[in-house]
């Protein structure tokens, strides 16, 4: 179990699905790089494991936008690649873009 | 101008001269109305290719034709970088993350203090950072990148300016010429620019800055906290706070204190210029501290040492 925030304990795969939930906003989620999209102008672009910080990171770059609801929009060709990092011992989303577009 | 100058060593057009006499050919370049590009260590004048560098700030260094002369601290860093990633045209990175390079080194001044003091510094404050790093971190609490920093601290760590230098050039876009009396401001091209890696470093700093002050901290700069001890449990804890990160710091100072004003402190021996020559002016206190996300750059401390050390990074 796992302290959600709210004072409520939550289950661990509950508080995991909000971490997807939430990067899921942000763009489209592959999980296999076989899923990313092949072009050649199509790079990593920084390395992230919570949400927050992400979304901080493609709104200072102009690639979301946040309107007054606090919804986010995703712009331009954004993918995250959700995979598991040995090191960190949690999943890590790294930011797919293409300079293309 | 160069029967004003005592030249010791001379490389194609670089000459190395004392601090004293760079300052005569600046001034000698300025009453000539000669245009020249001044470095912090160094001036360039275009008309001849030639350059005028402080010896005194320079050491032998290998430079990428394999031959050691004398580097100046940037240009040694700059030597690595080249070396590390001789084919980089750029870092790169979204269009609006030049914001970033408006972050500045946190500083915090409470006011006048007299009483019994520490003087807290981290060691190699920006390499010790850095270090774990990527010249392509990106901001947030961006982790991994193309280009790991490691093995560029380690070649620079031998030597305190050149290590400090490297994050100058992560954040340099300017430079700045004269012609006579007219001061020309330049943008120039960096390949090495990197506003994510420079607002990670400073994000870092404050949020070691913030703590210092959460625990008493009457003056902060950069990477030098004042507190007073006679709270010493305060003391502790921040110290504990630093070796629970492993953050390697110093005892610069301790003893009888006094805090003028901003930049003009004494703590035990370890006095300012200002102090010295006793100035009294005065100014108010400020902050500009950021005390946001604490936790997150806590954990983000801690994951990115872990990489470093699962890469064979030297944290210690």
């Amino acid at each position: 179990m796992a302290d959600d925030g709210t004072g409520n304990l939550a289950s661990q795969s509950l508080v995991d699905s909000n971490i997807d939930a939430s990067f899921a906003e942000l763009a489209t989620v592959v999980t296999d790089p076989d899923d990313l999209p092949v072009t050649t102008s199509i790079r990593p672009n920084g390395t992230f494991t919570d949400a927050e910080s992400c979304q901080q990171y493609l709104e200072t770059g102009g690639l979301i936008v946040t309107d007054d609801a606090e919804n986010v929009e995703p712009i331009g060709f954004v993918w995250l690649f959700k995979e598991w990092d040995d090191i960190l011992e949690q999943y890590v989303w790294t930011v797919y873009i293409d300079s293309e577009t | 101008m160069s029967g004003r100058c005592t030249l010791t060593v001379k490389r194609s057009n670089d000459y190395f001269v004392s601090g004293s006499e760079l300052a005569d050919v600046m001034s000698h370049l300025k009453a000539e109305k000669t245009y020249f590009i001044a470095g912090t260590h160094s001036i360039y004048v275009p008309k001849g290719r030639v350059r005028y560098i402080d010896k005194s700030v320079c050491k032998p260094w290998l430079g990428l034709d394999g031959q050691y002369r004398l580097h100046s601290p940037g240009e040694a860093a700059r030597t690595e970088l080249i070396r590390e990633w001789p084919d980089l045209k750029r870092v790169g990175w979204p269009g609006g993350a030049i914001k970033l390079l408006n972050w500045r080194s946190p500083m915090f001044y409470s006011g006048p203090h007299v009483g019994p003091m520490i003087y807290i510094d981290l060691v190699g404050a920006y390499s010790q950072i850095y270090e774990k790093l990527f010249l392509d971190t990106s901001f947030p609490r961006g982790y991994y990148g193309q280009w790991a920093l490691g093995a560029v601290a380690d070649r620079l760590k031998v030597w305190k300016s050149a290590r400090n230098a490297l994050i100058g050039i992560a954040r340099s876009t300017e430079a700045v010429a004269y012609r006579g009396t007219a001061r020309i401001r330049l943008k120039t091209k960096n390949r090495f620019l990197s506003p994510g890696l420079w607002a990670t470093v400073q994000a870092i700093l404050h949020w070691i800055a913030d703590e210092a002050i959460k625990n008493g901290a009457i003056y902060a700069n950069v990477d030098g906290y004042i507190l007073p001890t006679v709270a010493w449990e305060f003391v502790e804890n921040f110290l504990f706070f630093l070796s629970d990160h492993d953050i390697l710091w110093s005892i610069r100072d301790q003893g009888p204190g006094e805090i003028v004003t901003w930049n003009n402190y004494r703590v035990g021996s370890t006095r300012t210029q200002a102090y010295k020559l006793n100035l009294t002016h005065k100014s108010r206190s400020f902050t500009n501290v950021t005390n946001c996300d604490g936790e997150k750059w806590a954990t983000y401390w801690r994951n990115i040492g872990k990489i470093a050390r699962a890469n064979g990074v030297s944290t210690k």
